[in-house]
């Protein structure tokens, strides 16, 4: 790796960042893991994005004469008990998970992080305090914590987010504080401190760079337990609402047909099981990647 | 001439309470300007906890101390400009610098705090000055050798053309052909820059070869001051330096004979 | 003294896999020794380590070793699977890290490490085992080995771990001790105590060693013969009590950039490399 890399002798700052980039990659793309957890992740996005091309069905048309259709030249993945096609459900179901599995990470990640860089660089009663906070929240089960909020708001996807990303920022608190206990005296730190830069500047410029890794690992691991999450509040109708298509709620709807119509369940449930895989399998292999004792 | 540095009964510690560490106990030194003063002793005798006080990263002392004219408050950071004029290398090249970050990024950044506005020549100056050149610029430090790396953490210290440079061990991680190379630039800087330095080390050879005066330090305290001539002809009284000369004896630079 | 019977190495090469092929990091390793005391030395990446590593099986994966010839006493090396290592090590042939920090185990008592090899290789009684080991911590020169054979890594300082370490390896008298940069991590003056206490041990009780540094001086003064190493091959070996008689440029160079009262205030000389030392 280190003879790629003084080959390539950067000139600038963006160069210089390319090149990270693409050793990076490069390592990505050899470890067997990240390559088809990437793979799987990579077609949900496709799914999402392009779900009107790739539909042959408007989502959420009705037929019932062609209700509980097996999978066939017409319908290829079959329709539900409303008679839609499922394959069309599939593919918009896609952006709700998306979009929860984003809007979770996006408000929970920098939350934890800054509450844990927070509480380990300040120390003191500080600390104490906030990471009481994130025990408390780390104590509550998942499901039950956004059960309970859910109910007691009001069932929708955006109450699922809310209730999903309370209970899943925690883990990046601890990760957090661990590292920038670690890093706290580190002496590049204590450089940065000699150069006259103080508290925020250090916090954000000098630890937060080296928490981002373990926090991308950490957050591809959660995504699979996100997603899994929503669609056990999907699958209690707490979820997205109907007609969304939306995979837990489709699993949902197909409980009561699941020996006559096995489809209708089990396509949105072989959908959830791939890509919480997907997730899973990415973020060991970033693990292997990203972990800097792995390589050196 | 005034002395740059001054110090007078000062106490280190680390820690609060009960489970307060007294680290060095009543240092006084006085240091000219221009001066490269060494620091020895043993480990834990308290050389780095003195150092970083000087440079401003532990508040925890008390006594008096005036840096560059200016004293220091003790139990309280020093404003920024301080750090302008007092600039400090670690002893680790590896862990000196931010893995994430790159030789640009390193030097750029207390330049940017600093207010220098050619800070795009001075990089350029200074990876020079270091013999890097400008094809280091973009590196990150696991892509650099020790030596490189600690070329890099000096160059971090003299872009802002302090009046005072503390150096920590600089030198003991690294080979002798390389410790060589750093001696050779420090003793090139202090040709060129009036900065004084403080220099210190267990390595007897490098304080007489580098050093104009030395003090001795054990548990804390200065047990001795000499200068360097007298350190070479070994003329000292304190039984823990000369246990010190026993350990280097026919080591390198210190003759036995002598 | 000079049996050459103790170690017989010859063509030992360690590589490693890397985006270009494979790399040798040791490359045609000689040494036959006796009961005396080799010095290694060379600079950091020269292969010092994984040199000793390899002579005790412990080249870690995927590093290949290979060799003509790698004998200890009439012990054929190169036939070993994993348990006749296993067999040889801590037995036969010991080693010493830098750090007594990383190389103890931090949740186990130092007695407990100290009669560790015992109750691998010999069968002992517990009452019997302790008095060996406290025997030993205090050949090692430890004043109160009761209170440290119960004593946690952490409870000790950098050179009384470093004695620690040393007495677990004499427990099984072994015939063989790699000492890998030994007294880098230790101060000064525990740096002198610690190699003569190494000294004394070995001379006394007729163990080979193997020292590595990369501090060629300090190697000179415990070492018969020195074996200067460049970039994974041996460039030169030395009588140690005549360093002036080096021939090779690297060596030379190694000896010249050590500051030396004579060059007080002035550059050092700086060591130019010649690729031309990687293939001689
Ligand atoms: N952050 C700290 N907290 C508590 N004790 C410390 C700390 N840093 C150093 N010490 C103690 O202070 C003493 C002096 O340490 P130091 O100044 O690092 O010595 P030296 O640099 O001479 O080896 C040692 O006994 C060490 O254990
Ligand atoms: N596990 C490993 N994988 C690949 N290369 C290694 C490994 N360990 C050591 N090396 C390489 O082997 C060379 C020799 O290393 P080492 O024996 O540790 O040097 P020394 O002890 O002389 O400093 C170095 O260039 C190092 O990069
Ligand atoms: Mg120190
Ligand atoms: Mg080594």
């Amino acid at each position: 790796m280190s003879a790629a890399a003084d080959s390539l002798i950067p000139n600038s700052r963006r160069e210089a960042r390319l090149i990270q980039l693409r050793i990076g990659l490069r390592r990505v793309l050899r470890n067997p893991s990240t390559l088809v957890g990437g793979i799987l992740v990579l077609l949900l996005l496709v799914m999402a994005a392009l779900a009107p091309l790739l539909a042959t069905h408007d989502p959420m048309a009705q037929s019932l004469v062609d209700r509980l259709t097996p999978p066939g030249a017409q319908h290829w993945l079959g329709t539900d008990q409303l008679g839609r096609d499922i394959y069309s459900r599939l593919l918009y179901g896609a952006q709700p998970t998306l979009m929860i599995v984003i809007l979770v990470i996006a408000f929970s990640a920098p939350l934890g992080l800054i509450i844990g860089m927070v509480a380990g660089y300040m120390g003191g009663w500080v600390e104490s305090a906030l990471m009481r906070l994130t025990d408390i929240f780390m104590a509550f089960p998942r499901l039950i914590l956004a059960l309970a909020l859910v109910s007691a708001l009001k069932p929708g996807l955006t109450n699922a987010v809310i209730a999903i990303a309370i209970t899943a920022w925690p883990s990046y608190a601890r990760l957090a504080r661990a590292e920038t206990l670690a890093l706290r005296h580190a002496d590049f730190v204590e450089a940065a401190r000699g150069l006259g830069q103080t508290g925020t500047r250090i916090v954000i410029g000098q630890i937060l760079p080296l928490c981002l890794s373990s926090a991308a690992i950490r957050a591809t691991l959660d995504m699979a337990g996100i997603i899994l999450t929503a669609a056990g509040l999907g699958f209690l109708g707490l979820g997205a609402q109907p007609p969304m298509a939306e995979w837990g709620a489709m699993i949902g709807t197909g409980r009561d047909h699941i020996f006559d119509a096995w489809w209708v369940a089990a396509v949105p449930g072989i959908a959830i099981l791939l890509v919480s895989l997907g997730f899973n399998l990415l973020g060991d292999g970033l693990r292997d990647v990203l972990d800097p004792k792995h390589h050196d | 001439m005034n002395a740059t540095i001054v110090i007078q009964g000062v106490d280190v510690f680390h820690g609060q309470g009960a489970q307060r560490f007294h680290a060095v106990k009543q240092a006084s030194l006085s240091i000219a300007p221009r001066e490269t003063f060494g620091l020895v002793g043993g480990s834990g005798s308290g050389k780095s906890s003195l150092l970083r006080v000087l440079a401003g990263l532990s508040p925890n002392w008390s006594g008096s101390i005036t840096m560059a004219g200016e004293a220091m408050p003790p139990g309280q950071r020093p404003p920024r400009a301080f750090h302008r004029h007092v600039q400090m290398v670690f002893q680790d090249p590896y862990a000196s610098l931010n893995p994430r970050h790159t030789v640009d990024r390193i030097l750029s950044e207390g330049l940017a705090l600093h207010g220098f506005r050619d800070a795009e020549q001075r990089i350029r100056d200074v990876l020079d000055q270091v013999g890097l050149g400008p094809r280091f610029r973009f590196r990150y430090p696991h892509e650099l050798s020790g030596g490189q790396r600690q070329r890099v953490a000096i160059a971090r210290a003299i872009s802002l053309e302090p009046q005072i440079l503390l150096l920590d061990e600089p030198t003991s991680a690294l080979d002798a052909s390389v410790q060589a190379e750093i001696l050779n630039l420090l003793m090139t800087i202090r040709q060129q820059r009036p900065v004084t330095c403080v220099f210190v080390s267990h390595d007897l050879a490098v304080i007489a070869h580098i050093c104009d005066r030395v003090a001795v330090m054990q548990h804390g305290s200065i047990v001795e001051h000499l200068t360097a001539d007298e350190l070479i002809s070994r003329q000292v009284s304190h039984p823990y330096t000369r246990q010190l000369l026993a350990a280097s004896e026919g080591l390198s630079g210190i003759d036995p004979a002598a | 003294m000079t049996d050459a019977s103790l170690l017989d190495i010859e063509g030992l090469t360690v590589s490693f896999p890397s985006d270009s092929g494979r790399v040798s990091v040791v490359r045609d390793f000689a040494l036959r020794m006796g009961r005396e005391k080799i010095g290694i030395v060379g600079e950091s990446g020269s292969g010092k380590s994984i040199t000793a590593r390899a002579i005790l099986g412990l080249v870690p994966h995927p590093g290949q070793t290979t060799a003509r010839r790698m004998q200890l006493g009439n012990r054929n090396l190169l036939a070993l699977d994993s348990a006749g290592w296993r067999g040889i090590r801590g037995k036969y042939a010991g080693m010493i890290m830098q750090d007594p920090k990383f190389s103890l185990n931090p949740v186990m008592r130092i007695g407990d490490q100290i009669t560790e090899t015992l109750r691998l290789h010999e069968k002992l009684d517990r009452a019997e085992q302790r008095r060996r080991a406290i025997a030993i911590l205090q050949a090692v020169g430890i004043d109160d080995p009761e209170r440290v054979y119960a004593a946690y890594p952490h409870e000790l300082s950098g050179g009384m771990g470093q004695r620690a370490m040393i007495a677990a390896m004499l427990i099984s008298s072994p015939e063989l001790i790699i000492a890998d940069e030994p007294t880098s991590a230790l101060d000064v003056l525990v740096r002198e105590q610690v190699l003569k206490l190494l000294d004394d041990l070995v001379t006394t009780r007729g163990i080979g060693l193997i020292l590595i540094s990369h501090d060629l001086p300090m190697v000179a003064r415990f070492c018969d013969r020195i074996l200067v190493m460049y970039r994974g091959r041996i460039v030169e070996t030395l009588d140690a009590h005549h360093l002036d008689r080096a021939n090779h440029p690297y060596t030379k160079g190694l000896m010249a950039c050590l500051p030396q009262p004579a060059y007080r205030g002035q550059m050092l000389p700086s060591l130019s490399r010649d690729p031309a030392w990687e293939q001689a």
